[in-house]
């Protein structure tokens, strides 16, 4: 064990859990903190605040600790070092780690020990970081927040009372809370994107193909998405750089299209890039809330301000987007659920079997014809960036709900606009605006094309600069 | 409940959903009205003949769109 010179504790645990991944990075790298330190300091804000937030199902602080220690020697010996060695992180426990048990937040799951690591877990212990626990979810990546299943429902930190979004709601709360500066989720109908937005960080679903989904816990095939969720653009950049690329046990990972470094343009602003605003999505489509609307607005406004041409551009409806989506994800979920559902339909949560039912009513017929829908929608988003560099539009239409009203959640959750990018495949982030009246995060979307993940970090970036939401934090 | 619907959970039953329909039978009326809806908001695709292998792939868009 690396016993850490006490001249260098110097840091209260206010200042260690409020850390960036970047800023921890280089304090860590440049020995001015100790992994150990660190990682203490968060598992001690979890010890503190998780029994108000149930983010976590299972915390790992042995393992964060030994992990902390394994970092600790790398950059004592010298030792190639990531930006993420002795960065601690969490996953959604629907994301295998070997040895652990992944539960998908279901009973069903609760003796499913992962024989191997999902291949972004690999990932990420290969670049150094601290492995901090398995995180909530909806059941499955669909159902919820349910209160009858084995674990609670994580909570909104901005209040308690609020749901965080779905369905990586325990990565949103733990990264928003400050019990993780980085996370991993994952993103089906937008289920990165939604906490991200409920919880004011940042979400980005890259572009399908980009990151791999194998040793992930499937809900529809060909639209899940595994995505970063960090607190700052700039940190979620530096968690892709990690986890993307190709994967010879997930066919769908690109194996011609090169990673970059995500970070390599971010700072180079938004002047003279033209962006497309696709309003009708909450203005006609769906009508968002005023304040929600304002927000994404301004957005827009501060765009223009800070140098990038912004026009409003129209396209099909929202509800053919999220039609396709739906008919896709019930086909592909049942074809997942089959088995339990015959064998097995009271173990899941009222939610979840409410949810993945409309699967069997969804016709081979309908399922082709979703996916030749599929194709002409993407070529149509697809065409807008033959105009436009980025696209940007809302996300949820309102701020997070009261955890406590089903028929309010069942209302709001499919008001949204994120499913729009699960159809075509683009990359997609959710980026916080500040907070409404009420005191919950706002947010908004920007997309890019395909693989130009680059970009979109490059214009949330310079969002983010000019309004400086990320240094806001909940008071827990 | 009408014929119509006793002739569909018949049908569900005998796919193997057994448990699911004595258990949930409202649940899974619900749901059949949800899933004809979502139907109903799709556009139609029959127009598409024009383009016989127009299936999305989600791979295709890094071949077709990309270049």
């Amino acid at each position: 064990m690396y016993t850490y010179p006490l001249t260098l504790k110097r840091y209260t645990m206010n200042d260690l859990h409020w850390l960036t991944l970047k800023e921890a990075s280089e304090k860590i790298q440049s020995n001015q903190l100790s992994p150990i330190e660190y990682t203490k300091a968060l598992i001690q804000r979890t010890e503190n605040i998780d029994p108000q937030l149930n983010a976590y199902i299972k915390t790992t602080p042995e393992r964060a600790l030994s992990d902390a220690d394994k970092a600790m020697e790398t950059i004592k010996q010298k030792n190639l070092t990531t930006p993420l060695t002795g960065i601690p992180y969490g996953l959604k426990d629907i994301i295998d780690v070997k040895g652990l048990i992944t539960t998908a937040h279901s009973k069903i799951l609760l003796d499913n020990v992962s024989k191997k690591n999902a291949f972004v877990t690999s990932k990420l212990e290969s670049a150094g970081g601290v492995f901090m626990g398995k995180l909530a979810l909806h059941e499955f990546a669909i159902g919820g927040p349910a209160f009858d299943l084995p674990f609670p429902p994580a909570r909104n930190p901005w209040n308690t009372n609020y749901h965080p979004g779905g369905s990586s709601s325990g990565s949103g709360a733990a990264v928003a809370s400050g019990m993780l500066p980085a996370a991993l989720g994952t993103d089906t109908g937008g289920s990165v994107r939604n906490p991200a937005t409920s919880c004011g960080i940042v979400g980005m679903k890259a572009t399908y193909g980009r990151v791999s989904k194998a040793g992930v816990v499937p809900l529809s095939f060909s639209l899940d998405h595994v995505g970063p969720m960090t607190r700052t653009v700039e940190d979620n950049a530096l968690l892709l750089n990690i986890i993307a690329g190709f994967d010879k046990n997930d066919p769908s990972t690109s194996s011609s299209q090169p990673v970059p470094d995500f970070t390599e343009f971010i700072q180079n602003g938004v002047k003279g890039l033209k962006i497309g605003l696709i309003r009708h999505f909450y203005t006609v489509d769906l009508q968002a809330e005023t304040e929600m609307c304002n927000a994404i607005d301004k957005a827009a406004e501060t765009f223009r301000k800070l140098g990038a041409i912004v026009e409003e551009v129209h396209v099909s409806p929202l509800s053919h987007f999220s039609s396709c989506n739906s008919i896709i994800m019930y086909s592909e979920a049942l074809s997942i659920h089959e088995n339990w559902f015959k064998t097995r339909p009271g173990e899941y949560s009222k939610a979840t079997r409410t949810r993945l039912m409309p699967g069997l009513f969804i016709k081979g017929e309908d399922y082709v014809n979703a996916l030749r829908t599929r194709t002409k929608l993407s070529q149509e988003i697809n065409n807008l960036f033959k105009k436009f560099d980025l696209i940007m539009t809302a996300s949820s239409m309102e701020t997070a709900c009261r955890i406590d009203e089903p028929e309010t959640i069942a209302r709001t959750y499919p008001r949204q606009a994120r499913t729009v990018f699960n159809v075509t495949g683009h990359p997609a982030c959710s980026i916080p605006t500040g907070l409404a009246t009420n005191g919950l995060p706002l947010g908004f979307q920007i997309a890019g094309p395909y693989f130009k993940e680059s970009l979109i970090y490059q214009a949330g970036w310079a969002y983010e600069q000019e309004k400086g939401f990320f240094k806001q934090h909940p008071e827990i | 409940m009408n014929k119509e619907t006793t002739v569909m959970l018949d049908e569900i039953k005998k796919s193997g959903f057994t448990e699911l329909v004595n258990d949930y039978t409202e649940e899974i009326i619900t749901a059949s009205k949800i899933a004809l809806n979502l139907t109903k908001t799709m556009p139609r695709a029959h127009h598409m003949y024009d383009e016989p292998s127009n299936v999305y792939i989600p791979t295709n868009f890094e071949k077709i769109h990309n270049e």
